[in-house]
Formats: C-alpha cells, structure tokens, sequence
C-alpha cells in the first residue's frame, strides 16, 4: 500500500519526485484521494509553521508547495471523478497600482496548500474586479495584497466592495505596510503578516478546521 | 565615496526608513523607568539622550516585539511638545552614523509614517528641516507618492546640493518631470508599465527607455541613477543574474558617466544570514559595473566588502546563491545549517 506518511514527508523535503510516485502508486492502488490529499494538506500545514518559527526559509517553502502541486495533478482527476472539490475558493491579487507580487504569491501558494482553491488575478487588480472574479468562482475569500502604503489605502476600496457585493465573503489582506491595526481599522476580516501565518488567519475567517 | 577597485561608489544609505525596526529587547532599545521602551542616542553636543517610543511605534507583542524607531521620532517630532526635541535628536543621530559610515545621501522615506498622504507630507518636511544639516550627505527622497517628493523638495535647504529623488519609473514619469525641472538627479527603476521585469534582457529594455525619456528632458546621463531591479533569490533563483548581467550590459552601453544602482539588500529576502549574501552581492554589483548602490553603510561596510576573501567557503556559496548556481538556495542552507558559514 502506499506510504502516505512517506509522502508527507517527500512533501515536506520538497522531493518532488518521491512525492509524485508516491501519489501514482496510490491512484493506481485506488486508494481513497481524500486521504492522500489529506497527507499532503498536513505536511504543508507543518512546513507553514516551521516557516513561521523561522525553522526554513522562503525557498525551502517553495520547493514543498511546487512538490506537492505536481502530485496533486497526479491526484487531480481521481478527486473530480469522485466529485469531490475544495470546500472553499479563494481569490487573490495585488491591489491596484501595485506590481509587487511576491507576497501574494507565496500566500497563493500556501493557500492551495491547505486545499483552498485559488483563483490567482495577478497584480493591479482593482475593486471591481476582485468582487466581480469573486462572483465568478463562488469564492468565500478575498486576498489582498499591496507594498507599497500609497496603494496599500485602496484595501478599504476593495473591503467596502465586497461588503456591498458579496455579504460573508471574508477578505484577508497582508503585505509589508499593513499592520493589524489598519487590517482593523479598514473592516477587513483578517490581516496575515506572513505567508505561513496567512493559512491560519483564512481558515480561522472562514470557520475551517 | 567608498574606491573600488573600478572606481567611486557611491552611497544612498538606507536606514532612515519610517519601516526600520529594532527588537524591543535587542541593545538598541532601552527601558524608561516606569518599563516603557526608550531609544538611546547621542545629541549633537555628545549627550547621551533617550526617546521615549509611542504605544503607536510598536509591532507586535511579547518576545518578539519590535520598535519602529525611526517612525517613533518622526512621531515624537510631529506631536510637538516635550519629545519633539527628542525626536529630532534622535534622527540626527542616525544621519551622523550613516553619514560616518560612507553614506554620500541619506534615504529619507516616511511612507509608513502615516496612512494619509497629508501625514506623510506633514513627516517629510519635519524630516527633510531634521536631517538637512546634520550632516555634509544630500539627501534623497524616497516615497511612492509623488505629494511627498514635492513636500520634501519644497522643505530642503539643498546645503548638501539638490536631493536625488527615488524613484522615477515608466508607470512613475511624473517623478521625472520632477527632475528634470528641479535639477535632481534621480534613481530610475527598470519596472515596465504592467509588471516586473522576468529577464536580464527585460531589465536592458525598459531601463534604455527611461534613460531616453530622461535624455528628452534634457538631463545628462550623470544625473541618473539607474536600477535595473533587485528582487529575492529565495523567490527566484536567477534574479540575482538578471541584474548583474543587466548591469554589465548597461554599463558597456552608457559608458562610464551614467549612475548604476540597486536595492542591493532585496537579494537576500527570506534568507538566512543577510548581511553575508547582501555583502558578497555588493562586491559582485561592483564587480558588474555598478557604482551606486542603496544600502546600509552601517551594516555594509564598503572597504571590508571590497577586500572580503572572495574563495573562502561561505563567500563562494553565497556567490553561487546569488548568481543563480545554486536555485533554491539547497546548498546554501545546508551550509548555513552545519554551521559552516558562521
């Protein structure tokens, strides 16, 4: 049978080639894909927190989430055949006038990590579109990103839209110059510092376990 | 200015930042009597001083709270009253210490002073008039909002010449005009119109159209400063490349008059051991052609990065890291984890 804690572990050494047999052997075994999902939502949420303890770095994270996107193609079509889809979407961008994309990258990839699906609309994205994408997807999250604190003032923009719009979709926002207090003081439902923090604060808005 | 072997370097020094921060329990920060923190500094006339932090300066709580120090003057400065004095002592103090380091500019950048832009033009006058004369430096002004480069040009008394202002862009020609009409000369980022710049190629291409448009308004090439952008390796593995390879290309085009700088810290981004990866990548920027460089003159000190032992263990492995031979850093960090860079 397939090692599922070895594929946590493949997962969480970034091996992405162990990480990829490993899912195959359990497709082709007809193993149930929750529970390889499942190992690997739980690797990432380790390699999340040690992220935060400053345990591993930035890459280190990286190389685990591209480990685990490449399986989790493999699993892909196992989980659509069976019907079964992530309980929420999430959409994601830079707020307008902001090209700096790496923050919302790595919070991207952090959050398809804990099985959230992302709907990634790149940078300079502006209020109407996050709602109207939002729409689109049936998301319950928005995530808003900025760096720099002149375009950083349009999160209330984009807060207010969605409240509009889009009663219970939870917006998270983050990046360098954002801090609690303005996350607070803008309505947002929450304010991740980091990306390995951003998983707990998106699943603490939307009520995940 | 700082010799390189190539020739001047010059110096934005970085660190009067309203972002900076200090560890609440780290030696920068002291403890008023009744338990509030306190910034220690020396005063013009070489009193020892302490400034009082507001509540609204602090990040966080617990072991890992922090002190925004160089917003918790400018706060002080602008309350008025009792700490304002204070507040001004304070960034003097950190002028004198970038200014004896090497910095040939200041970087003043009150963005995250305030979330109104009248706050940040209210912290960038108070600044520009604290600063100004505290040292023989110019200044540079550094904001993402056009408001504050007005106000802060407005403020300065150019005793040090005409502040550089940081950062015209092709999204950013207003600061260019700016420039051109002021006579400042001015940091050029190679950001396009939609994007970040994902080759070295990319960077060449949009940093020879804002030199062009920089040209047509008349300004020499002595007066740019030009970046061709310095983002994460942790993030990107070849970025590291891209500038250096963008800034040799440059330098062989322009010749040896035009400015080439960098954000050289942003290398080292989600790394451990910063101050090694951004040391080595100072020498390696150098090396490339670059004679310019916005940096922390205190934490980087230029005759030592210029002399480093470019074949010892932990130089040539932050090497391979910033120049895209070791992607992921696997190396590196192994290393760092062995405890063989120390």
């Amino acid at each position: 049978m397939a090692d599922l804690e070895a594929l946590a572990a493949a997962i969480e050494a970034g091996d992405r080639a162990t990480a990829k047999a490993i899912t195959q052997a359990a497709v082709d075994e007809g193993m149930d894909p929750t529970s390889v999902l499942d190992a690997m939502t739980r690797a990432m949420e380790v390699i999340g927190n040690r992220f935060q303890c400053n345990e591993i770095y930035v890459p280190e994270m990286l190389i685990s989430a591209r480990a685990m996107k490449e399986a989790t193609a493999i699993l892909e079509p196992v989980l659509t055949a069976a019907g079964i889809k992530p309980e929420h979407t999430a959409v994601i961008g830079t707020i307008k006038g902001d090209l700096h994309d790496i923050g919302k990258n790595l919070v991207a990839m952090m959050w398809k990590g804990a099985n959230i699906e992302v709907v990634d609309l790149g940078t300079n994205v502006s209020p109407e579109a996050f709602v109207a994408a939002a729409k689109e997807h049936g998301a319950t999250l928005v995530g808003v990103s900025a760096l720099l604190t002149t375009t950083m003032v349009g999160m209330k923009d984009v807060v207010a839209a969605v409240r509009a719009d889009l009663p219970g979709v939870k917006v998270i926002v983050g990046g360098a110059p954002v801090t609690a207090e303005y996350a607070a003081s803008i309505g947002a439902d929450g304010y991740a510092p980091d990306a390995g923090s951003a998983v707990d604060v998106a699943k603490h808005a939307v009520g995940m376990t | 200015m700082t010799d390189t072997v190539r020739g001047p370097f010059i110096v934005i020094g970085e660190n009067i930042h309203a972002t900076r921060v200090l560890l609440r329990n780290g030696a920068r920060v002291a403890s008023l009597p009744d338990g509030r923190p306190a910034l220690p500094f020396i005063d013009d006339d070489g009193g020892a001083q302490l400034l009082p932090v507001p509540g609204t300066a602090l990040e966080g709580a617990g072991e890992k709270q922090k002190v925004k120090h160089v917003k918790a003057a400018v706060l002080a400065g602008l309350a008025g009253g009792a700490d304002a004095a204070l507040g001004r002592g304070y960034v003097r103090f950190l002028a004198r210490r970038q200014a004896e380091a090497g910095a040939d500019y200041l970087d003043l950048n009150v963005d995250e002073a305030s979330n109104d832009v009248d706050g940040r033009v209210a912290a960038i006058r108070w600044l520009v008039a604290a600063v100004e004369d505290a040292t023989p430096a110019a200044l540079a002004l550094d904001s993402s909002a056009p408001e504050v480069l007005h106000a802060g040009l407005a403020a300065a008394a150019r005793s040090g010449g005409a502040p550089l202002l940081n950062s015209a862009s092709l999204e950013r020609l207003d600061v260019l005009d700016l420039a051109a009409a002021e006579g400042c000369a001015v940091v050029l980022g190679a950001s396009g119109e939609h994007g970040m710049p994902a080759s070295a190629a990319e960077r060449v291409a949009n940093a020879t159209r804002i030199v062009e448009e920089a040209t047509r308004r008349g300004m020499a090439l002595s007066a740019l400063h030009v970046d061709p952008l310095v983002l994460p390796v942790a993030v990107e593995p070849e970025v590291g490349a891209w500038f250096l390879e963008a800034v040799r290309t440059l330098r062989a085009t322009y010749g040896p008059e035009i400015h080439l700088t960098g954000g050289l810290s942003n290398v080292s981004f989600g790394m451990p051991l910063r101050k090694l990866l951004n040391d080595v990548f100072i020498g390696l920027a150098a090396e490339a052609g670059a004679d310019s460089g916005i940096i922390d003159p205190v934490a980087s000190d230029l005759r030592h990065i210029f002399a480093q032992d470019r074949e010892a263990r932990a130089q040539t492995l932050a090497a391979n890291l910033l120049t895209g031979r070791d992607p992921f850093g696997m190396e590196f960090l192994t290393a760092f984890r062995a405890g063989e860079l120390a």
